[in-house]
């Protein structure tokens, strides 16, 4: 165990796991960029932006709920992407305009949300298990409901949002990453509900004693996930101009895994938006390095779960050598 | 000495928790360990029963040099802890409890199964000697008042034969009537030639069962003092440091 | 706190999880009867002992996953584990050798993949949920990399007769499940690494203190569970002839499912391995009586879900009055 010197040392671990996380991204890129000709040639940020939404916004929405404690985590994310997805589907199908289905949807992903804090939060369900539960539920619908089979049919001007460009950037990630980005930062390190949402991670029976509605504030961070879900599923939907009952499938995996690569601590307290973000560029800029370099998506899924060990082990030996929170 | 600890050390990060301690008991020996919140009581114990390794000193244990790497190496060693915090496993039954750790086994065809019968009769004893009532030896633990507990607790101390037995706040939270009991307890430990080293916030009890008394201050152990020989008045000056301010103001 | 625990002494005494069996054992007659109305095959002694072959592989990694889940932990990687122990077992039938060889292997490799679980979780210090959604990012690496392209077929059925074949009247899978129940239920309850194990799962602080090894332990129950995952790996060869596997969480999720349906507590410290088992069954039977019936096997995962929320809502309102006020 490595014995620390008197001084300063680390005085903020997450800003700390942020540079390492920038590093790491450099080092993904060079290392991407190496293996093959394609990564520098293809107008790559603009490329890269463009499958990072949907899993950050995902990414986004676990780190609240993993922030806020409990522990909390939300494992039925990938299901709302899908059963939001199917629900605008099917709306449109029943001639509704699109922009009001999604509106809809987004509503629906509010309430799907709601229904995890609930069992959570006032059932004291163990988050594991409860979204493992409304994952299969919610799947299980979605598939169900659609026997398994896309709805397409899409107005091309849909396509605006998951395939236009604005000032060469994609529009998704402009108009709907970007600010929710930005406004969950300024949220969480600027307002006090931010203050709330890390002491409720911290110590939930202090946050509680001081006045705190912990209940409340994590019933809501659950309903915000499954909004930030139904924004996902709209721009996935919108990408592939069709609604597909298994859109969101896997994605809570790796919705976790950047948040806690991110430097989001399991059992809250600790985390936050830029670490979720510099996580998610790692992730995919590996995929799409590896994928341009024709090496199979196995190899990235294995790379991402050996990061996400070593980030959380080593998270580990830092809490205990430094014994800061930030 | 059955015991003997000599410039101990221990650190937390920047922090020094123990300095230089020095710490013994005798066989047959009530010692008393007490200071304030803080000074330095819990760690030490922690560190006499293997939870902690220490950072510099020795450990000596029948005039034998040891190093504890886990509480199992102490138990091992003849030590028996009982925490403040109990450690005991709510969802387990009492007779699990007694003997978690130390399970009695039967080999059948060389796999050591558990043998349920003699750990039940006695655990049997063990409840019957320090008069500790329960409704019933396979009921959870978890479903016992703070009394029976603590009887439970004792008991896996005193099941595991240790020639030390350290006891940390054993009657803080318990009823009058229990801490009678609790008391009655450590004297008889004490007839049986054991060595107990007792954590305690309330002088009367120390002054009721101990030899001596050790206090522990700032993480260092300050003073050593008879307990036929002092007053409850000189160990809480001596706990608070009182004696300090009074040479510093004459 | 002094609280009374659970005011029904006289059941608990019989076993903590005996109302939770009972109820599964009514559920299961409640749909078998269902199911055999609807349909007149559904009762004959060929489709229920298909269904039971069927659920061997779930059964047996169940009762594994029970023991990590008493134990406090769990694993989500188990798909993985199969995956891989299925693959170098076909590998090695492909390579020309026989059973005796191969059914240690196969053995040999899942309980490796399990200890290495284990390793992480307890000497890295990582939570379970994100060790073992590591490791199975990992595991899939390492059966691409084992695969080398081509989905192995054709593979002999040595052990074939441990599932098709019959002693006397008993099918000999019922035989397999038994002999795996019973071994499992022995080490938890006969053996002092069980008492371990609870212990664990109660209080894991506490147990340390007490001087149980838990790092060891946890490493053991993890390659337990992995041994009989290969084991389902030497049993699912046998059954399809190749090796056509899918890797994915489902099969982690159902064992995780059929174990707390079975009354094992989420959190540990309590479980059920009959529970479990009826569990396994309940699932199985849902899934053959839906297909049977003629509704969409996409329902069954709504059906389980759902039945999960209600059951660990059953179990959250039990357990109200021992909750922490929050």
């Amino acid at each position: 165990m490595t014995t620390w010197t008197k001084g300063p040392a680390i005085r903020d671990p997450l800003q700390a796991r942020l540079i390492l996380l920038l590093g790491l991204w450099l080092v993904a890129i060079a290392a991407m960029t190496l293996l093959s000709p394609y990564f520098w040639r293809v107008s790559t940020i603009p490329y890269l932006l463009q499958y990072v939404p949907v899993l950050g916004l995902l990414g986004l929405g676990q780190t609240l709920v993993i922030l806020a404690g409990g522990p909390g985590i939300d494992l039925s994310v990938g299901s709302v992407v899908s059963l939001v997805g199917v629900a605008v589907g099917g709306l449109f199908t029943l001639g509704i305009d699109i922009w009001v289905a999604c509106g809809f949807g987004v509503v629906l992903g509010a309430a799907l949300g709601g229904v995890n804090g609930l069992l959570i939060n006032v059932l004291r369900i163990p988050s594991l298990m409860a979204t493992l539960a409304t994952m299969f539920v919610f799947g299980g619908l979605a598939l169900a409901t659609t026997a398994g089979r896309p709805i397409g049919g899409f107005p091309p001007e849909f396509a605006w949002l998951g395939q236009g460009h604005t000032f060469g950037l994609p529009n998704a990630f402009v108009f709907v990453l970007l600010p929710v980005a930005v406004a969950l930062h300024v949220m969480l390190t600027r307002t006090t509900i931010g203050r709330h949402i890390v002491a409720c991670g911290n110590d939930d029976r202090a946050a509680h004693l001081s006045g705190l509605n912990v209940v409340r504030l994590r019933i809501a961070l659950y309903a915000l996930s499954g909004v930030l879900a139904a924004l996902g599923s709209i721009i996935s939907m919108s990408w592939f101009l069709a609604a597909r009952p298994d859109a969101g499938r896997g994605m809570e995996l790796l919705a976790v895994t950047i948040a806690v690569l991110g430097g989001t601590h399991i059992f809250g307290g600790t985390g936050g938006v830029p670490g979720t973000i510099a996580a998610l560029l790692i992730v995919t800029t590996l995929q799409i390095g590896l994928q341009l370099a024709n090496i199979s998506a196995a190899w990235q899924l294995g790379l991402i779960g050996v990061l996400l060990i070593v980030s959380v082990s080593r998270l580990s030996v830092w809490r205990r050598a430094g014994g800061v929170k930030s | 000495m059955v015991f003997r600890m000599s410039g101990i050390v221990k650190r937390f990060g920047g922090l020094v928790a123990l300095d230089d301690v020095n710490f013994e008991v005798s066989k047959g020996e009530v010692m008393a360990l007490v200071g304030d919140n803080g000074a330095g009581k819990s760690t030490l114990i922690k560190t006499m029963s293997g939870a902690h390794a220490p950072d510099g000193g020795t450990i000596e244990m029948e005039g034998r040099l040891v190093q504890f790497r886990s509480p199992q190496e102490a138990w091992a060693s003849g030590i028996a802890t009982i925490y403040q915090e109990l450690a005991l496993a709510g969802k387990m039954t009492v007779v699990d409890n007694i003997f978690l750790g130390r399970e009695i086994k039967k080999p059948v065809l060389g796999i050591p199964f558990l043998d349920r019968q003699a750990m039940r009769k006695r655990t049997a004893e063990l409840l019957d000697q320090l008069d500790v009532h329960v409704p019933s030896v396979d009921s959870w633990v978890e479903s016992m008042s703070g009394g029976q507990r603590q009887g439970i607790a004792i008991a896996r101390a005193l099941n595991m034969d240790a020639r030390l037995i350290i006891m940390d706040e054993p009657t803080a939270a318990l009823a009058v009537a229990e801490v009678r009991k609790v008391l009655e307890f450590i004297k008889r430990l004490r007839s049986e030639e054991k060595s107990v080293v007792l954590i305690s916030h309330n002088i009367q009890d120390v002054f009721e069962v101990s030899d001596r008394i050790s206090v522990m201050r700032h993480g260092r152990c300050i003073a050593v003092r008879e307990t036929a020989k002092t007053t409850p008045q000189e160990i809480i000056g001596l706990i608070t440091g009182a004696h300090e301010v009074r040479a510093a103001a004459s | 706190m002094a609280s009374m625990g659970d005011t029904r002494p006289a059941l608990r005494f019989v076993s903590p999880t005996a109302s939770r069996e009972l109820a599964l054992i009514a559920a299961i007659i409640i749909v078998s009867v269902i199911f055999a109305s609807a349909s007149p095959y559904f009762l004959t002694v060929n489709n229920l002992v298909q269904t039971m072959r069927a659920g061997l592989e779930l059964a047996i990694i169940s009762a594994g996953m029970t023991l990590v889940i008493i134990m406090g932990a769990i694993d989500v990687s188990v798909g993985g584990i199969l995956a891989v122990s299925a693959i170098v077992i076909g590998k090695a039938y492909q390579a020309g050798l026989p059973v005796y060889i191969v059914t240690p292997a196969g053995l040999m490799v899942g309980t490796a993949l399990g200890a290495f679980n284990g390793f992480i979780t307890a000497k890295l210090k990582v939570p379970p949920i994100i060790s073992t959604l590591g490791s199975m990012y990992i595991f899939s690496a390492i059966m691409f990399l084992v695969i080398g392209g081509a989905w192995i077929s054709g593979l002999p059925g040595t052990l074939s007769p441990l599932i098709n074949g019959w002693v006397g009247f008993v099918p000999a899978a019922a035989l397999v499940i038994g002999a795996v129940y019973l071994l499992a239920w022995v080490v938890l309850r006969k053996l002092s690494f069980g008492s371990h194990i609870y212990a664990i799962g109660c209080d894991e602080h506490s147990a340390r203190l007490v001087g149980i090894n838990v790092d060891r332990t946890k490493i053991m129950t993890y390659a337990l569970l992995g041994f009989l995952t290969g084991l389902a790996a030497l049993l699912y060869v046998a059954r399809l002839r190749n090796v056509e596997i899918n890797i994915g969480t489902t099969i982690a999720l159902e064992a995780i499912a059929a174990t707390i349906l079975g009354g094992t507590n989420i959190r540990g410290g309590v479980g059920s391995l009959l529970g479990t088992l009826l569990g396994v069954a309940f699932i199985r039977i849902m899934q053959n009586g839906l297909v049977l019936m003629g509704v969409s096997s996409l329902w069954e995962t709504v059906i389980i879900g759902s039945l999960l929320i209600v059951v660990l809502t059953g179990d959250a309102l039990r357990n109200r009055n021992n909750a922490r006020a929050i």
